[in-house]
């Protein structure tokens, strides 16, 4: 009807962008120095543990808490791992460290294979108590744990096998099995009945298809669960001082024992530095997988 | 090649009967389709003859072999799903060779079959592909491939193509088809839609509430249903239903409605209606023509509404407040809000007890 006007044509040549918001409002301002103070509060910690372990112990009497070292070195480093006295021997906490590695690798994976089983048989093979069971299980992973001790230390020693390797390997499979049981079940559950199916008529039997089929399919989850294990095992302090035994002492009491049980000065250094060591695997962990776990739990979240 | 044998099956499924004393045989290299709503059994009957459910009472047999309380693998059966359950973590080649691993078929045996089924389903360049690398019709068609190289006796379809678009439903639909003629191989396939059956069937077992309706070839049964359920479901648009009379006037009997008196001399009749009987007459689509009111014996109609299809237009009729669908070729011209005569094939009608809905 009308003939085109000036403005219509130019909004027709042009291209339209979207305004751009001001980056800086007082709002925004608020917010990060919001952000900044508490990201500050959590890292000043690690600010101090990281300092101190660099300083000398003349440094270190000066008790000077914030202050950087006037000559860092990481002998305290080489001392917590290799020298430290911990009660009458003097080998640092190294022994502690293998004794996690130890237990935390086939710990880890045997308890992540046996959620995964939990899980799949659980969600497909679906048996008649399946669910109470799952219930059960449920249930156990809400007592606190504390309550289990005292009948688990009896029962160990009953057994012949309290203060052993394999005591504190079957406590870490036990107690983390809901947890577990609960990641793949809920991950299992959201796969379609029908691929399963699809399996049992090419034949496949219990194992086959779970080797074979489930198993890789559950591999975010494989990581996510090994993850959570593998850092749960390693900052375990409870269950490796009553069940594991003098021998098999984990890094974390054998860091116990260095900070608490040396004689004479306290060489603040060196704990700082023990701890940083023992800190530094589930840190690893997290930071190279961070987003795997976010992802896992988000999963997990979800669909439970 | 294997016939499918059903006798006196009862399925109770959490305290719910699925199925009462369904009894079904499938013809060795038949094409059956068991057609009906969501909830009508179809699907449980399925996969009971594949061997998931729990037979309460009943037998199944496949070919000689009773098979009531075999595993899944060992009733020679080939499975395609809705949705295509295909391995995700193995590609092509393994997802289709996998049943063959599991039985421990000689390596150069498995390569040969699934070269042929790849050949077949023109997957040939898609061997090395994850099934997430795959649209959704070459998906299904792997589905269909990993069935095949298991040279299974019975095939079992359970909706495939109904997580296709229209386009690919068609194509695949054809495929399968094709698929049948040259295999041979005894098929029972489950779909809700109409035309998968009519297009694809030997024989289409209408089912309803667990209990089949009908079963017949697709002709018969568009002919001559059984009863309103089966008569609504098959036919799009579907069969228009008129509630009337049956009267006998000069000894000839008559569909009698306020705004229609059909003459049914040459209506096959089941038996011997009672005058005044209520009833409801069926008649499709393509079953009337239309003519100037006066030369119609039957009844007249306004025109209210026209969808032209392509091929053919679809007019709809207001026949004193009732909605009639009519389809005529596309050539015709009806005019809107014009009053048309109706001629009803007789022989093409269908007549039902308007009490229980049953073919007279």
């Amino acid at each position: 009807m009308n003939a085109p006007t000036h403005s219509d044509v130019r909004t027709q040549g042009s291209k339209t962008t979207r305004p751009r918001k001001a980056f800086f409002t007082p709002a925004r301002l608020g917010i990060y120095a919001f952000l900044l103070s508490v990201a500050a509060f959590f890292l000043l910690p690690l600010y101090v543990m990281v300092v101190t372990s660099l300083k000398t112990d003349s440094e270190v009497r000066q008790a000077l808490l914030f202050a950087w070292p006037a000559h860092a070195q990481f002998g305290n480093w080489v001392d917590a791992w290799s020298t430290a006295c911990i009660a009458l021997t003097c080998d640092g906490i190294q022994g502690g460290f293998w004794n996690s590695v130890r237990l935390v690798v086939p710990t880890t994976v045997l308890s992540v294979l046996l959620g995964a089983l939990n899980g799949y048989a659980l969600s497909f093979w679906r048996s008649r108590w399946g669910n109470i069971l799952f219930g059960i299980m449920m249930l156990g992973a809400f007592v606190p744990f504390q309550v289990m001790i005292y009948p688990l230390v009896a029962w160990f020693r009953m057994g012949g096998f309290y203060n052993t390797y394999w005591a504190i390997m079957v406590v870490h499979c036990v107690f983390g099995m809901p947890v577990m049981t609960l990641l793949f079940r809920n991950y299992y559950v959201a796969v379609p009945q029908e691929l399963f199916k699809a399996a049992r008529i090419d034949g496949g039997g219990f194992w086959r298809i779970f080797i074979q089929l489930m198993l890789p399919m559950a591999t975010p989850m494989l990581i996510v669960a090994t993850i959570l294990q593998l850092t749960g095992i390693w900052n375990d302090y409870l269950f490796g001082l009553i069940f594991a035994g003098k021998d098999n002492y984990p890094m974390t009491v054998q860091l116990n024992n260095l900070v608490n049980t040396t004689f004479g000065e306290r060489r603040y250094n060196v704990d700082m530095a023990a701890t940083i060591l023992t800190s530094l695997v589930p840190l690893a962990v997290y930071f190279f997988s961070g987003r795997w776990f976010v992802r896992g739990i988000a999963a997990g979240a979800v669909k439970g | 090649m294997a016939s499918v044998n059903i006798q006196n099956l009862d399925i109770v499924l959490g305290g719910v009967d699925i199925l009462k004393s369904m009894n079904l045989h499938v013809q060795d290299g038949e094409f059956l389709v068991l057609l009906g709503p969501s909830g009508c059994g179809k699907s449980t009957l399925l996969h009971t003859i594949a061997g998931f459910n729990e037979v309460t009472d009943g037998s199944i047999c496949i070919g000689e072999k009773d098979v009531t309380w075999a595993d899944p693998k060992d009733r020679d059966i080939g499975m395609v799903f809705q949705s295509y359950a295909l391995y995700p973590t193995m590609n092509v080649e393994r997802n289709m060779s996998f049943g063959l691993r599991v039985a421990g078929v000689p390596k150069a045996d498995i390569a040969r079959r699934v070269e042929r089924a790849a050949a077949m389903l023109h997957l040939k360049e898609l061997l090395n592909r994850r099934p997430s690398q795959l649209s959704g019709g070459q998906r299904q068609r792997v589905a269909i491939g990993r069935a095949l190289v298991r040279d299974a006796k019975v095939f079992l379809f359970d909706e495939p193509l109904s997580n296709l678009d229209a386009k690919l439903r068609a194509e695949l639909r054809r495929e399968l088809k094709q698929l049948h003629k040259d295999l041979g191989t005894t098929m029972v396939y489950v779909t809700h839609d109409q035309v998968e059956a009519m297009t694809m069937a030997s024989r289409i077992a209408v089912m309803r509430g667990g209990k089949i309706q009908q079963i017949d070839t697709p002709a018969a049964i568009y002919a001559r249903p059984k009863n309103m359920f089966v008569a609504g479901f098959l036919g799009s648009p579907s069969m228009n239903f008129i509630e009337g009379t049956l009267q006998a006037l000069d000894g000839v009997w008559h569909f009698q409605s306020p705004a229609l008196r059909v003459d049914l001399r040459h209506y096959p009749l089941q038996q011997t209606p009672l005058a005044g009987q209520r009833c409801v007459l069926g008649v499709r689509p393509e079953s009337i023509k239309l003519c100037a009111p006066a030369d119609s014996q039957q009844g007249s109609a306004q025109v209210a509404l026209i969808e032209p299809m392509g091929a053919s237009q679809i007019v709809w009729l207001n026949l004193q407040g009732q909605q009639v669908s009519v389809q005529l070729e596309a050539q015709a011209t009806p005019e809107l809000e014009r009053s048309v005569g109706l001629q009803m094939a007789v022989a093409e009608l269908s007549l039902f007890d308007a009490e229980s809905q049953e073919r007279l």
